[in-house]
């Protein structure tokens, strides 16, 4: 590798793990080396104080508890929708594909704002604010066209002729389904599922029409935020930091960068 | 070969239309399959009929209409979008031009376009869009280049260090949740540009090199042209996620930076009037299409959904 490439690359990685390791280093720094002026780039004191004034005082934890709910729900219930309109969508003709996937991109395209509000209002009305099942309703609106996106180019780059092959040979039609194509998606479905927990994980504005006293995770970091405490911030968005890398570090061998390009659609 | 291939596309057919079929895979394939026993035409190509030229007939042109059935699987997903999506924004629409007593009034837009900060929002909305996509699309442009190891020239590179002169907190303010935003989402934007990149074929630059092509020019007469259809999408995909954005400047400013989202945000949640509320976020839904329509229509429609 040439050199301008490899100093591109460390600059680019630079770039990527700077404030995460800015975040991690607040989180564990005496007051002192922060609060000033010239802030230091490399820790000199080490406290874990920050740490147990976030645990202890208990704000953090059902947050925590509750966003970890409601993205795993999320993202099952994505799959489950998403799968079988994605393995219809690769079957089809390519004009109709194209139209329908165009009016998922329409329907992303639509603001949260003006989605939040009658939405809010309603659940008011149905008693779902507060709770994990309105948010998981909700979240799912958004997260749909981007799974079933994923979950189509999955599906298009399976041959058919394996599905073929596979009845040939006797296969029941759900066996089909089941053993092999379901199987063969499940790069695909992984980087489906990892997407919408993510989206689910970090999502904000949504939460904040529907939350009246139950916080999920974002609304409690900024909770910390917005009362100035830069230590809680930073400790709490490290925890908040921990489930992502995690998750992603887990399911990376199943992870490849194209069907991630068809995720970023 | 023409010949025989014809003859098990048209018992493709046949077996298609066959009464009873039924596939739980909810695919023309199994069908066709299963049919090929029982229908004389396929019988009679039967010899040669290997799964794979089943598959390249299935994939001819001509394809058999779309049942209902093959739609099955999408109607929870559609009933969904459209119950839990299109309806209310629908009746946040609605609600951007209800009268309070009954009837259909302008007078919420009226309103919200006499508050500065309305105004404020509107300008900041399209300029940390505009600074934020810039950002993204150079950065993920030249990490998919970097990390695909094809040429590029360095001026483009240059521009990423052009130092933003504004002063002034509102400047800086929105600099800031523009560069946050493209730490966020780079990636994104790389990987998008990368797998167009992928697509490329090496050839043309052999070629280019072979006729003495600078690394500059390689860029600009491959490169450029050939990533147009990915950068398209990267641009409209982020650029409506960038007209959305939210909690960025919420976070990073507090009320300092007011954009169409959180000014919808405060309207509603703060000062309790949905109708402002809603009118603000049917100015946004119309920047938004406002944006896309225009740059769908310099950039042709079939570059979009490739």
């Amino acid at each position: 590798m040439r050199a301008p490439t490899s100093s591109m690359l460390a600059l680019l990685a630079f770039w990527a793990v700077g404030p995460l390791y800015l975040m991690l280093k607040v989180s564990v720094s005496p007051p002192g080396e922060v609060m000033t002026a010239r802030p230091t780039l490399l820790p000199h004191g080490l406290t874990l104080e920050h740490w147990r004034r976030l645990l202890e005082a208990g704000q953090v934890l059902p947050p925590l508890g509750k966003s970890l709910l409601t993205a795993g729900l999320v993202a099952a219930a994505a799959l489950l929708l998403a799968a079988p309109a994605a393995y219809n969508l690769a079957r089809l003709p390519s004009r109709w594909r194209y139209g329908i996937l165009l009016g998922l991109f329409l329907v992303r395209m639509l603001p949260e704002v003006g989605i939040a509000l009658p939405v809010a209002v309603v659940f008011l009305r149905w008693g779902l604010m507060d709770s994990v099942t309105g948010l998981v309703l909700a979240h799912l609106t958004l997260v749909l066209p981007v799974a079933a996106w994923v979950l189509t180019t999955t599906f298009l780059a399976i041959p058919r002729e394996v599905e073929e092959a596979a009845a040939l040979d006797g296969c029941s039609a759900w066996q089909t389904l089941w053993r092999v194509t379901l199987r063969l998606a499940v790069p695909g479905l992984t980087v489906a599922g990892l997407l919408a927990w993510l989206f689910s994980w970090e999502e904000f504005l949504l939460a904040t029409y529907l939350t009246l006293g139950a916080k999920t995770m974002p609304l409690q970091v900024y909770y910390y935020l917005y009362q100035g405490n830069w230590f809680l911030t930073a400790a709490a968005a490290t925890l908040m930091t921990a489930p992502v890398l995690l998750l992603t570090g887990l399911l990376q061998r199943h992870l490849r960068a194209t069907s991630l390009a068809g995720a970023a659609r | 070969m023409a010949a025989p291939a014809r003859g098990g596309r048209a018992g493709g057919h046949a077996a298609r239309r066959l009464p009873g079929e039924r596939s739980l895979l909810g695919g023309v394939r199994a069908d066709r399959i299963r049919g090929r026993g029982a229908d004389p035409l396929a019988e009679r190509g039967g010899r040669r009929g290997p799964p794979a030229l089943g598959g390249a007939a299935g994939r001819a042109p001509e394809r058999p209409p779309v049942r209902p059935r093959d739609l099955v699987g999408l109607l929870p997903l559609a009933l969904y979008l459209a119950g839990f999506t299109v309806v209310p924004v629908a009746s946040t629409l609605a609600l951007s031009v209800s009268a309070p007593g009954g009837g259909i009034t302008l007078d919420h837009f009226r309103r919200i376009a006499g508050h500065y900060q309305f105004g404020e929002a509107v300008v900041n909305t399209v300029a940390v869009a505009g600074i934020g996509l810039a950002l993204e699309l150079l950065l993920g442009l030249a990490a998919a280049l970097a990390l695909i190891g094809r040429p590029a020239g360095r001026k483009s590179l240059g521009a990423i260090r052009t130092p933003v002169d504004w002063v002034g907190t509102r400047g800086l303010a929105l600099f800031t949740v523009a560069v946050a935003d493209a730490w966020k989402v780079t990636p994104l934007v790389m990987l998008i540009l990368l797998a167009g990149l992928q697509a490329i074929p090496g050839e043309l630059y052999e070629a280019a090199r072979t006729d003495g092509a600078s690394r500059w020019r390689q860029f600009a007469a491959i490169t450029l042209p050939l990533l147009k259809p990915a950068l398209t999408m990267a641009l409209i995909v982020r650029g409506v996620d960038a007209f959305r954005i939210f909690a960025l400047p919420l976070a990073l400013t507090g009320r300092g930076l007011p954009v169409l989202s959180t000014y919808a945000y405060v309207e509603y949640l703060e000062y309790g009037n949905p109708h402002t509320s809603a009118a603000s976020s049917a100015i946004l839904l119309i920047m938004i299409l406002l944006a896309v329509g225009t740059y769908l229509k310099l950039a042709g429609p079939e570059e979009v959904l490739r």
